[in-house]
């Protein structure tokens, strides 16, 4: 579990990155910032957990590491990739709505910039 | 189905990460996509709930947060319907949400954050208007 939150904290940093490099809108800030506390739980991470992937390692000391290691490690946590490369990968289907057409130009415009980011050309900042 | 567990968990884990990196286009992108492709699950609904919200269509919040809550009646969907609810005025549907929500017990790790939340406006729903910021 805190494997995949670890991969899940790395995917986050990529998406981050890859919101800047598009020039996408960021969300603003909501309602009384006095009553702002985090409202989705379910991408919450206990960063003194250790990480099932690397025993005696937080997740906290993993993000602690420097960059290098950082990408070689999203690397290695990035089964995602495999998965969001075949979605992109399979020839749309006769019956493929416009949304979902629009699903795989997203995925395949992140793994463009993930690519840029493995080939050095982008970067990831991990904070 | 066309898309495996590990394409769905992916796609999970891209839509995620990518509303909380702020990208609410492609956000809104996918998770549009995923709510036809998994149309029976809630997350999608919610999370298109949560972009609505942050892009103030309050009225498609109100609608997503139900179709989410009709899935599954998530305490999250319940406080983006709430919060919705109070955005266009509708503080009686946005108490009763949140009334519930505050008094919801603590079943889950992540309940917290939500009950404080709900707490909060509930709070300040009842504090007379003179003294409202």
């Amino acid at each position: 579990m805190i494997e995949r939150l670890g991969a899940r904290r790395l995917e986050a940093a990529a998406a981050t990155a890859f919101a800047g490099a598009d020039g996408v809108e960021g969300a603003g800030p909501l309602g009384d910032p006095a009553i702002e506390p985090a409202i989705e739980p379910a991408i919450g991470i206990d960063l003194t957990e250790p990480m099932a992937a690397h025993p005696g390692l937080t997740v906290e000391a993993f993000l602690a590491q420097p960059p290098a290691a950082h990408l070689a490690r999203h690397q290695d946590l990035g089964e995602g990739t495999a998965a969001l490369t075949r979605i992109v990968s399979r020839p749309a289907r006769p019956d493929e709505s416009p949304a979902e057409a629009r699903l795989r130009e997203v995925v395949a415009r992140y793994l463009a910039f993930r690519r840029e980011v493995a080939e050095g050309r982008a970067r990831i900042s991990i904070g | 189905m066309a898309y495996d567990a590990d394409e769905l968990q992916a796609l999970y884990d891209l839509g995620y990460a990518l509303y909380q990196a702020g990208a609410l286009t492609d956000a809104r992108f996918l998770w549009e996509g995923v709510s036809q492709i998994d149309p029976g699950a809630e997350t999608a609904f919610r999370l298109l709930g949560l972009i609505a919200r942050d892009e103030g269509r309050h009225e498609d919040a109100i609608a997503l947060a139900r179709a989410a809550f009709e899935r599954e009646p998530t305490p999250a969907a319940a406080l983006i319907r709430a919060e919705a609810w109070l955005a266009t005025g509708r503080f009686g549907e946005a108490l009763r949400d949140l009334e519930r929500l505050a008094l919801a017990p603590p079943v889950a790790d992540g309940l917290t954050p939500l009950r404080d939340r709900a707490a909060a406006l509930l709070a300040r729903l009842r504090r007379p208007a003179q003294t409202r910021p």
